[in-house]
């Protein structure tokens, strides 16, 4: 059921890998611009590898529908809640 | 008799073991020659964020490819966050790197005067030369000559430019410092597009964030070639802000275009003229010398095939950053090193005879009003339906009226950003 309904809401949003011709890695390719693996421990963008799964998707939920035009806000507007799950699994295994 | 028989066969086996031995020796000295052979040869010209990312990602594939690379330079100082050594934000040294050379590859320092693409072979400016099987060129921004009358790019007597990554930031700041209170300065901005399109006016902020600091009076005058300009608002909106409008901006419509320099007068397209005390001119930009010498472009911008970043009509000559046509992308580091990890993916993809992926950029390009106020333009980048283009997803800005807070805290990611990304291709 809530795959369904994660289904259904990801349509309503314009999906970055749309047709599926971009794969997860080359998204993630672009965030390692900023989230390093050579990142200070006081720095505020931690690399991706450091973080839990869940974590990780609850902070990209929060950004996601966040009001307040930060720059996460801005990046993760043309992905999805698919896109964002598929990259966790990436990232974390499934 | 026995003893004959004995010593024959033994020489027969002794015989048989040489040629054994010199067949299996060949053989080996062979296989690893192809082995060898097989190891294509991968030159990287340039260290900056294009090139220096290239070289990280590919030294991670030494097994399969041999790497170079050529600079001209030893150290890097890098253009991203040069405009906060301007504003004393941050120091020289803050912006210099030494090129990592604790990676799998074979590094040169050398000035490159042209290359042969028919024969794969690199010529530097003392003669020598190297061959290639595949080289990605990644050497920054050249510089258009004789656009404004009166104006050198090379005469010194001028305030240097400082929009590539050579040592005069210094020469810079010492003129910067000898101006006196109530001193007028022109800058002159150039047409689009060029390297990191706000940074004429995340410069002008940076001045004015000096001169402020020093407890003077001035007022900056932006003459501009263009009609509007990267996240203007926000710009416009911190200067009434920060600056009290001590900084104003004369767009191309309105007469603001430079045309001609005489004795430090300078007079526009519309005819204004302004006397100032120092003269900013950064001049119009074209893909760097080396395109163009070694005639792989004859228009301004070389052209690239955006799925593996190929130069039309130059086989296995590869380019990325600020010297390409990259559609909708603009020439930022971010831009640079999003492009060069496409790139490498896919050359890496070609020599192991794999299907090449489809790309997918990302740029975000920090600008500070002052010490302490970032703001940001992000846009997703990918390829048109026909594969020959780079189309944004749509940019956005930061907030034109975002509260203090929010820029202080895009400050500290912008500074973040900067060393995590230095970090990772300097060290």
């Amino acid at each position: 059921m809530n795959k369904i309904l994660l289904f259904i809401i990801s349509l309503i949003f314009f999906r970055i890998s749309e047709a599926n011709d971009i794969r997860t890695s080359t998204i993630i390719q672009n965030c390692n611009v900023c989230h390093t693996e050579k990142y200070k421990k006081s720095s505020s963008i931690k690399s991706l590898k450091t973080l839990e799964k869940d974590y990780f998707l609850t902070k990209m939920y929060e950004y996601k529908k966040e009001n307040k035009n930060g720059v996460m806000n801005r990046i993760l507007d043309p992905i999805n809640i698919l896109d964002i799950i598929e990259m966790a699994d990436y990232l974390y295994g499934k | 008799m026995e003893n004959s028989k004995n010593t024959r066969r033994k020489f027969l086996h002794y015989i048989k073991n040489f040629f054994l031995l010199s067949f299996l020796s060949q053989f080996f000295f062979v296989k690893n020659l192809k082995a060898k052979n097989i190891k294509p040869k991968v030159i990287v010209i340039g260290s900056g964020f294009g090139g220096g990312t290239c070289i990280k990602f590919l030294s991670k594939y030494s097994k399969i490819l041999d790497l170079h690379v050529i600079d001209k330079y030893t150290q890097i100082q890098t253009c991203p966050f040069s405009n906060l050594v301007i504003g004393n934000v941050m120091d020289y040294k803050d912006i210099t790197f030494d090129i990592n050379k604790n990676l799998e590859a074979k590094f040169h320092t050398g000035q490159i005067k042209y290359i042969n693409s028919e024969k794969k072979r690199i010529y530097f400016s003392d003669d020598l030369s190297m061959d290639y099987d595949f080289l990605i060129l990644s050497p920054g921004i050249g510089f258009k000559k004789n656009q404004i009358d009166g104006y050198s790019i090379d005469d010194e007597s001028f305030v240097p430019h400082c929009w590539t990554g050579n040592k005069k930031i210094l020469e810079f700041k010492k003129r910067l410092n000898s101006l006196d209170d109530g001193s007028s300065l022109v800058i002159s901005a150039p047409e689009y597009p060029y390297r990191c399109p706000p940074a004429p006016y995340e410069r002008a902020s940076m001045i004015a964030n000096y001169l402020m600091k020093k407890k003077k009076q001035f007022k900056i005058f932006i003459l501009d070639s263009k009609n509007s300009f990267t996240k203007k608002e926000i710009f416009f909106n911190e200067w009434k802000k920060k600056y009290n409008n001590s900084i104003e901006w004369i767009s191309k419509k309105d007469g603001g275009k430079v045309i001609n320099v005489n004795n430090g007068v300078v007079t526009t397209e519309g005819g204004l003229k302004f006397s100032s005390d120092f003269l900013h001119i950064i001049p119009n930009q074209q893909a760097s010398e080396i395109f163009h010498n070694s005639k792989l472009t004859s228009d301004d911008w070389c052209s690239i095939n955006p799925i593996n970043f190929e130069i039309t009509g130059s086989k296995d000559i590869y380019a990325l950053g600020d010297s390409i046509d990259a559609g909708d992308m603009p020439k930022s580091s971010f831009s640079a090193n999003s492009q060069a990890k496409m790139l490498s993916m896919n050359l890496v993809n070609k020599i192991l005879e794999k299907d090449y992926v489809e790309p997918v950029f990302l740029n975000t390009c920090y600008s500070f009003s002052s010490t302490d106020r970032a703001f940001s333009i992000t846009s997703w980048y990918r390829l048109n339906s026909q594969k020959n283009r780079i189309v944004s997803l749509g940019s956005k800005e930061s907030n034109v009226d975002a509260s203090d807070f929010d820029r202080l805290r895009e400050s500290k990611e912008a500074h973040d950003w900067y060393e995590n990304i230095t970090k990772m291709i300097y060290s």
